[in-house]
């Protein structure tokens, strides 16, 4: 803990030192594929201002970034890695021009627009709002809609249980989608008739909470604290024989989880 | 005189409009009872009339014998199968032990599926697949034969499927129910086929293999110690207090969830296995503050992290920031030949506030952990670039090994590039030069 404190410092006292020395752009972070911010509105329009990025400027260091920077680096003579680092940087600072004003007042607006270098602004600039809203991208193909649909019934099945327990509800839905034995979509595990008491008597239409779905979350991104598991249920007020008879595999909470 | 007669009539008005609505309520109870009822009746019997299409359709495969006819047929057979389930899926069995059927269903599909969509005229079926769909068809006949009796008898007394649903979920002792003794009975005959017939292939049981992570081997631990290399991995204070239970008997394999509560209020838990003490996930669910790391320093953090810990044979693949944390996918490198193995991953969390390691993930790295030999290609990088779409421009290439369809390795020359506007992914196999895998990025 006191370890990362010491590079915490030093960060910040090297972050300090840069944006002392080098020009008033970016904030000296090297940016790779993958980061989201303002210093990638700025890489996005720098290389947009010289013709290489011709996608929407939205902060977004997607693949198609990715490709535009390296074509810079490679015209321009610089290593080509994809990653903005500090030779890259310059580089790009010292031909292109940044117009922080006129891109960041666009994208809180909502606005289509470009920013090509030579064009007048007021030419570059389409008032309607039709900007859409890239959907974040999750592993395994689940739409922001599946994420959603699976914290209400997370949310209504363990909202009183700790994290790491709701975690491993929504493992449990993934791990059915998996399963030869189950439905193969999200809302087929979740709305099969009696598999779920939260759909069964409502509560899945709760209105669910952020941890419900950082819980999801943490899910599709492959945590598992259930280690498998395909069932659970409440010892206390199980009223099913049956679901007794699986293998269990461990205790969360109020749950027993189990194959 | 007159006060009565005005409270007589509210009191009337009252009791009218209590009863009105009463029944109005009732009679509306009704109509989505009956509508809810009509839609498990819909279900159930579909079911029963798709097993009848689909033992005939095994039975008009079986029939044939050019290749030409016999991949309708056997698409047939997979599209009935995953209609079948579907319907299962709407029927309230939820607790009810059906599984085997669906599974069993599943494994028709995939046998068809597979047999159907490779080239017949060049590989005509074998003596045994053909024996497998003799078999598939005597059992199908009968599964239709169980169905049909639970279908008469749904019939013949007219079941509620309602009630039966209520029945289920109070889980009063349900004996002696001609319906759910019938499912029951299905789903027992069906276990057995399955095991006859869907003998397990080598792919199938190296992955229970895997799943079961039976090639783990080192030492047990006991408690403290697994106590010790949690504070060991995660560098939490050596005071500090943890819980920690043993997995029970079911699991896939044994081990240790241990849990703690920072000074701070916040959760962490980590699972370790009891056989080597190898971490399965931590994850420290804290709420992150202002961002001040950026993705590329908390990549080259957890590239520190994961070598201090030994695993020295990973480097960063994917990252993305999310909300004040970057999640960081790490997989295995093969030296020297430089071979990426995908399924060999490590997840890290990263926050974006101090740069703390907040979340680990070594299952896949763990199950997959095998030794490969690791030979050269007989595919040229520009022979498989040959093979590509004319219109995919390819940016970058390497060699990778992935799993294909049935479950083995295969080593591949991997191509990323653009088509059009997006960038895809693509797996050529390094012997065959058959296009594995195409990945829209």
């Amino acid at each position: 803990m006191k370890r990362w404190g010491i590079i915490f410092v030093c960060l910040v006292v090297l972050q300090g030192v840069y944006l002392t020395t080098y020009s008033d752009a970016f904030s000296g972070q090297t940016i790779q594929r993958g980061a989201f911010g303002d210093d990638v509105i700025e890489l996005q329009s720098r290389l947009q201002y010289i013709g290489y990025y011709e996608g929407q400027i939205d902060g977004d260091f997607g693949w198609g970034t990715y490709w535009a920077l390296r074509n810079f680096q490679q015209d321009y003579g610089l290593d080509i890695d994809g990653l903005a680092g500090e030779t890259t940087r310059t580089k790009l600072v010292n031909n292109t021009d940044y117009d922080d004003n006129y891109v960041r007042s666009n994208i809180e607006k909502g606005n289509r627009f470009t920013y090509y270098g030579g064009v007048p602004l007021d030419q570059q600039v389409t008032k309607e709002k039709s900007a859409p809203k890239k959907a974040p991208k999750y592993p395994s193909g689940y739409s922001e809609n599946d994420i959603q649909l699976m914290a209400n019934a997370v949310y209504g099945e363990a909202r009183g249980e700790p994290y790491i327990g709701q975690v491993a509800v929504a493992a449990v839905i993934l791990n059915r989608i998996e399963d030869e034995a189950f439905p193969n979509t999200a809302s087929g595990v979740i709305f099969e008739p009696l598999a779920f008491t939260a759909v069964a008597d409502g509560q899945i239409w709760l209105e669910p909470n952020e941890q419900a779905k950082e819980a999801v979350i943490d899910a599709i991104n492959g945590w598992d604290p259930s280690e498998n598991a395909l069932y659970y249920f409440n010892p206390d007020t199980a009223t099913s024989n049956w679901i007794w008879s699986r293998p269990q595999i461990k205790k969360i909470g109020e749950h027993i989880f189990c194959l | 005189m007159m006060k009565k007669t005005i409270l007589f009539s509210l009191l009337f008005i009252g009791i009218f409009s209590a009863v009105t609505w009463g029944a109005y309520q009732k009679q509306e109870k009704e109509v989505l009872k009956s509508h809810m009822e009509n839609e498990y009746q819909r279900a159930f019997h579909e079911i029963n009339y798709q097993m009848d299409l689909l033992h005939d359709q095994i039975g008009s495969a079986l029939a044939m014998n050019a290749g030409k006819n016999l991949t309708p047929a056997l698409t047939e057979v997979w599209r009935l199968t995953s209609l079948i389930h579907s319907d299962i899926g709407h029927l309230p069995l939820g607790l009810l032990p059906f599984n085997e059927m669906e599974g069993f269903l599943t494994n028709i599909g995939n046998f068809s599926y597979q047999t159907a969509v490779r080239d017949l005229n060049s590989s005509p079926m074998t003596d045994d697949e053909y024996e497998k769909l003799e078999t598939l068809y005597s059992q199908s006949e009968q599964l239709q034969n169980e169905l049909r009796g639970i279908q008469e008898k749904v019939l013949a007394d007219n079941l509620e499927w309602l009630e039966l649903e209520s029945l289920l979920a109070t889980g009063d002792h349900i004996k002696n129910n001609s319906v759910i003794d019938g499912f029951r009975k299905v789903d027992k005959s069906v276990k057995g086929y399955a095991i006859e017939t869907f003998v397990m292939t080598e792919q199938e049981t190296a992955e229970i293999r895997r799943k079961q992570l039976s090639h783990i081997d080192g030492k047990e631990l006991t408690e403290q110690e697994a106590v010790k290399k949690v504070k060991d991995f995660t560098g939490v204070n050596k005071d500090q207090k943890m819980q920690v239970s043993k997995s029970l008997d079911g699991a896939n394999y044994p081990f240790y969830s241990l849990s703690w509560e920072s000074e701070d209020g916040n959760q962490s838990n980590m699972d370790v296995t009891v056989k080597g003490g190898y971490p399965l996930y931590f994850l420290n669910n804290r709420k992150v503050g202002e961002e001040t790391v950026s993705l590329y320093d908390a990549g080259e953090k957890a590239a520190e992290f994961l070598e201090k810990q030994g695993f020295d044979d990973v480097v960063l693949e994917n990252s993305r920031q999310d909300n004040g944390i970057a999640m960081l996918t790490f997989i295995r490198l093969i030296e020297p030949q430089n071979v990426y193995v995908n399924s060999d991953s490590i997840h890290i969390k990263v926050a974006l506030d101090d740069g703390e390691v907040i979340g680990f993930l070594g299952m896949d790295y763990l199950q997959n952990g095998e030794d490969r030999d690791v030979g050269e290609p007989s595919l040229s990088e520009e022979e498989a670039i040959e093979l590509l779409h004319s219109k995919f421009s390819v940016e970058e290439s390497r060699l990778a090994i992935i799993r294909d369809e049935m479950g083995d390795e295969v080593l591949c020359r991997e191509f990323i590039g653009t088509l059009g506007e997006d960038t895809y992914r693509i797996f050529i196999n390094g012997e065959t030069g058959q296009e594995e895998k195409v990945e829209k990025l």
